[in-house]
This record gives C-alpha cells, sequence and structure tokens, in this order.
C-alpha cells in the first residue's frame, strides 16, 4: 500500500511540474520536453511487456513506426482528419500485435521476441527502399497541422504520457498485474496455477502495441512527417536503454529514465552520432551495477527504513 | 470415478517414457503411485495434468474427455497438482502465491480474499511468511507453498510429486498432516513418493509403474508383498528385504 501513495504522490508532483514548465522554461525547451515524453510513453509500453509480462520485444519500434507511417497515409497522404487519423492509427497497431502475437505467443521461448525482431527489419527495409510507397529515407511528409503553437503540442504531449502511464499502472496493479508477474517469474507454475498464459500475454503484448503505436503516431503528428527512424532497430535500443537507467518493472523508471536520457542527448549534441554505441554501454553499465535503476535507488532512500531492500517489490532481479 | 487414463502413451524420440497406461481414481481415494528412478511416474503426471500431450491415449476427468485441454483448463476442472522441484515465483510473496490460484478460481465468487488467504496460509502454516517473497524461503516452506497455491485453486483432486522429497522427519511430519486434512476435506489425491513409509499408512491403494507401464496395484500390503514389485526395485529377491528398505 506504502507502494500505491507513492505513486499517487508521484503523478501529482509530476503534473504539477509539467503544468509549471511552459511559463518558466524558455520555448526551445518545451520541443525536448514534447520529445521526452513521447519517448517515455514508448519505453513504458516497452516495460509493460518486458518488466511485467516477461516478455522481451527485441523489435518493438514496430509499433512505433506503424503508428507513425499509419498517421502519415491517412493525414499525409490522404488528407483524412488528424484526429481520425490516431485513432485509426491504434487500431492498425494492435491488430498488427495481434497477427504478430496470435501464432507466437502460443510458443514457449523467445519467438515473439525474434518475429516482432524480424517484422521490425522487414518493414523498417520496406519503408527505406519502395520509395514510391512510403517516400524512402525522406519519408511521409505533409501531415496536417493541428495546432499553431508548441504550447498545445506540448500539452497534448503531457496528456499523452499521462495517460500512457495510468493506464500501465491501473493494469499492473490490477488482478492482472500480479498474473502479469506470474507468467514473468514462472509461466509453467503460472500455468498450474490456473493462469491461461496465452490469453494474458497477449493482452499484455495488445496494450504495450497500442501505446507504443499512439507514441509513434503523435511523434508524427508533432514533426508532421514520418520517417524509417520511427521503425528503426535504434528506437528500439533506446527504449530498452531508458527502461534499464530507469528501473525495470517500475513505470516511474521509464519515465525518469526518458527525461534522463533525453536531456543528455540535448545538451551533448555530438554524442548523438556516437547514439548506438552510447546506448551499448549504458546498457551493459546499468545491468552489471544499477539493476534497479533510478526508481530503485529512488525507492531504496524513501522507503529503507520501512523494510529491508530485498523485500521490496519490484526490486531485486532485473 | 473422478479421473480416468486410457491408453496413455508418451514418446520422446525413440523412447517410451509412459506405454500404454491406463487407470481410474475414485472419488475422495488416497491413491500412491511408485516406481523406481526413471519409471515415468513424473511423465505420468504431466499427461494427467496437461503438460505434455499424450502420444496416444486419453484422459477423462469428471466424466469429461480433458486429453486436448490446456493445464490451466484442467485446473479450472478441479485438477491441480505440485511439483517434484519446487516451482515458486521467486519475486512474489507468498500470499501472492495463493492469490493467484484464487484469482483464477472460476468456479468460486470470491468475497473476502483476503480472508481466504489467510485461511490457507493458516492451513499449511505459513501465516507469519505472508509478505516474504518466496525466494526467501526454505525448501519446507516452499513444499507447502506448493500445496497451498494449488489448494487455491478450489481443487477436487490434486496431484502431488514428491511432497516428502528432501525434507526431514518433522517437515514431513507437518506436511503428512497436511495431506491428511485435505483428504478428509474429500480432496481426490494422487501422490507420487519415494519415502515410502510417509504414504503407506496413508493411502487406500499403490499403483506400481516400471519402465513406462503399470506393474502392480493393489493395497499397500500386497504391493510389499508383491514378488515382482520387489523385483522391480531390488532385483530378484525376498520379499523381507523389502520390507527392511520400506
Amino acid at each position: 500500500m506504502k507502494e500505491k501513495k507513492l505513486n499517487l504522490i508521484f503523478i501529482l508532483f509530476w503534473l504539477i511540474a509539467l503544468l509549471l514548465v511552459p511559463p518558466l522554461f524558455p520555448r526551445y525547451l518545451l520541443h525536448v520536453f514534447i520529445i521526452a515524453h513521447i519517448y517515455a510513453a514508448f519505453a513504458l509500453s516497452w516495460d509493460l511487456l518486458a518488466g511485467y509480462v516477461g516478455e522481451l520485444s527485441l523489435g518493438h519500434s514496430l509499433f512505433f513506426g506503424l503508428g507513425a507511417y499509419s498517421i502519415g497515409y491517412l493525414s499525409g497522404k490522404f488528407g483524412v482528419d488528424p484526429w481520425l487519423s490516431i485513432g485509426i492509427s491504434c487500431i492498425v497497431t494492435v491488430v498488427w500485435g495481434l497477427l504478430i502475437g496470435l501464432p507466437c505467443l502460443r510458443l514457449r521461448g523467445p519467438y515473439l521476441a525474434i518475429v516482432t525482431l524480424a517484422f521490425q527489419m522487414l518493414f523498417f527495409l520496406l519503408a527505406n527502399s519502395l520509395y514510391n510507397l512510403t517516400g524512402g529515407e525522406e519519408g511521409i511528409r505533409n501531415i496536417e497541422r493541428v495546432f499553431n503553437s508548441t504550447e498545445s503540442y506540448y500539452y497534448l504531449s503531457v496528456f499523452l504520457v499521462i495517460i500512457a502511464f495510468i493506464i500501465c499502472y491501473l493494469l499492473v496493479s490490477s488482478k492482472y498485474g500480479l498474473i502479469f508477474r506470474t507468467i514473468r517469474e514462472n509461466p509453467e507454475a503460472a500455468e498450474a496455477a490456473g493462469v491461461n498464459i496465452v490469453n494474458y500475454k497477449m493482452l499484455g503484448y495488445m496494450v504495450s502495441a497500442l501505446i507504443a503505436g499512439l507514441a509513434g503516431s503523435y511523434q508524427a503528428l508533432y514533426l508532421k512527417i514520418a520517417t524509417p527512424d520511427t521503425l528503426s532497430m535504434a528506437l528500439t535500443f533506446s527504449a530498452i536503454t531508458i527502461v534499464a537507467i530507469g528501473g525495470k518493472g517500475t513505470l516511474v523508471g521509464a519515465v525518469l529514465g526518458s527525461y534522463v536520457t533525453t536531456f543528455i542527448f540535448d545538451r551533448f549534441a555530438f554524442l548523438k552520432d556516437y547514439k548506438m554505441l552510447m546506448y551499448s554501454i549504458v546498457l551493459v553499465l546499468c545491468v552489471l551495477f544499477f539493476r534497479n535503476g533510478l526508481a530503485g535507488a529512488v525507492k531504496r532512500v524513501l522507503l529503507w527504513r520501512k523494510m529491508g531492500v530485498d523485500n521490496m517489490p519490484g526490486g531485486g532481479k532485473a | 470415478m473422478v479421473l480416468e487414463a486410457r491408453g496413455l502413451t508418451k514418446r520422446f524420440g525413440g523412447l517410451v517414457a509412459v506405454s500404454d497406461v491406463s487407470l481410474t481414481i475414485n472419488q475422495g481415494e488416497f491413491v500412491g503411485l511408485i516406481g523406481p528412478n526413471g519409471a515415468g511416474k513424473t511423465t505420468l503426471f504431466n499427461l494427467l495434468t496437461g503438460f505434455h500431450r499424450p502420444s496416444a491415449g486419453t484422459v477423462v476427468f469428471k466424466g469429461e474427455d480433458i486429453t486436448g485441454l490446456k493445464t490451466s483448463g484442467r485446473v479450472h476442472l478441479g485438477l491441480a497438482r505440485t511439483f517434484q522441484i519446487v516451482q515458486p515465483f521467486p519475486e512474489l510473496t507468498v500470499s501472492e502465491h495463493v492469490q493467484v490460484g484464487l484469482l483464477t478460481n472460476k468456479r468460486k465468487k470470491q468475497i473476502n480474499v483476503q480472508q481466504e488467504i489467510e485461511e490457507i496460509l493458516n492451513a499449511v502454516g505459513l501465516v507469519e511468511k505472508s509478505n516474504d517473497l518466496a525466494k526467501h524461503l526454505s525448501l519446507g516452506q516452499l513444499k507447502r507453498l506448493e500445496i497451498a497455491r494449488a489448494m487455491a485453486t478450489g481443487p477436487s483432486m490434486i496431484l502431488l510429486d514428491e511432497p516428502f522429497g528432501g525434507l526431514g522427519q518433522h517437515e514431513i511430519a507437518a506436511i503428512q498432516e497436511l495431506i491428511t486434512d485435505l483428504q478428509h476435506k474429500g480432496v481426490t489425491i494422487l501422490i507420487i513418493e519415494h519415502v515410502l513409509k510417509a504414504i503407506m499408512n496413508l493411502c487406500q491403494r499403490v499403483i506400481v509403474l516400471n519402465e513406462g507401464r503399470i506393474l502392480a496395484q493393489g493395497t499397500p500390503e500386497e504391493i510389499i508383498n508383491n514378488p515382482e514389485v520387489v523385483g522391480a526395485y531390488l532385483g530378484k529377491t525376498d520379499s523381507g528385504q523389502l520390507k527392511k528398505v520400506l
């Protein structure tokens, strides 16, 4: 119950802090915040799947990219209303999640990770090479502008990331969260306890795909362009690194990690050329020395008199 | 008759682990399943609970053919199991182990989950541990947690795979008591056990498996005196020696 309080306090402070950003900080920082929020939503979707259900999705940018390209086609090419396009993009991502998840989740082993990765690489190649259909490296432009001010885009990104956080939080703190964690901990034992693991994994995969797709379509809406970057493996790795820095299986970690990485890359722009290298190094360091991430460190400080560190739910094994 | 297996066979490549096994277990019965190492006891359990698909044969539970049903589906019908090698959820608390079983129990309306968790943990003697993570429990506690998790699913039949394995005298006595209580509540029990002493007093009937086939079945007395069983365990010898071993 202590956990619940902490999470509520976190959401409250977070929301207040976010509302104070536009009046207090230069406009240019709003852009960094918007990007951070898009990454946070994407990292949340990855954490939901990896940190709770225990399924590693190595091609997760597939869903981000599907969201981005869907809105690109709908709004950029066919002139569909952008708001309606976001809704349809989400449906498209979930349908793809269903198509990939249904055959893969029935199999035990790393099939889901491999097949998602395969589709992500396939779509990345297609997006790059089918110039007539996808615009190649230049992507799809002309997505309709919905707001005139960066502030409005900022507030919508706040809304988006908070909604994503609340969806994930409600899911993992409900009975589904407990069932997800039994699957992560020991799928065979979960099945023996009466958990239909295929159905529940599917549920987690769908929600995760939905949130990733939403993040992707919002990025396309904000930048008014859908490029192959949204389908890249580097994007998946950015989510994995963000979650590793923030703390896996905590949700809060995905948000914290996203702010930290986005602002570091903003401060030290030259690092962007070495993005993959940085991600790899940070990932290795986190796994070796910083298992519980930022969220784990914060929790340790806040809760440490109440209970032993080892007894913290969600702590320990990474 | 609660559970019936007809002609169950399981091949792993060229190896026939279970070969044409037919058995019936009656409502409320307490049946022991014994046999030398590698006799196919655990494989038979896996076939009955749906962890393996049989190469041939059918499983019928409460009159329903469940051969094609997943493990969780069988649990929902009231067929629970424990594992020989304990299978806890390491990062989950003891009470969460029980809670999962209660959540998936669809036959029962959940009125007071907290109270039911407490009742079950009380029965297995883990109430004080309810907020501890499973990874911090001892083997004896984990063995009891296995049974608690199975109990939470509201089973009418439990398959226990070596619940005494690796335990000391006191812990064995505690689990014996627990199992006896279950039986008194009307739960049908099929138990695999190497510690024959521990089950000889409990079982009404013993089935002996050897090289994947049923070698003999009968009361514990009959089994101990059966020369074929003695032969399977000790090679050719007299039953007096087996009695000493058992």
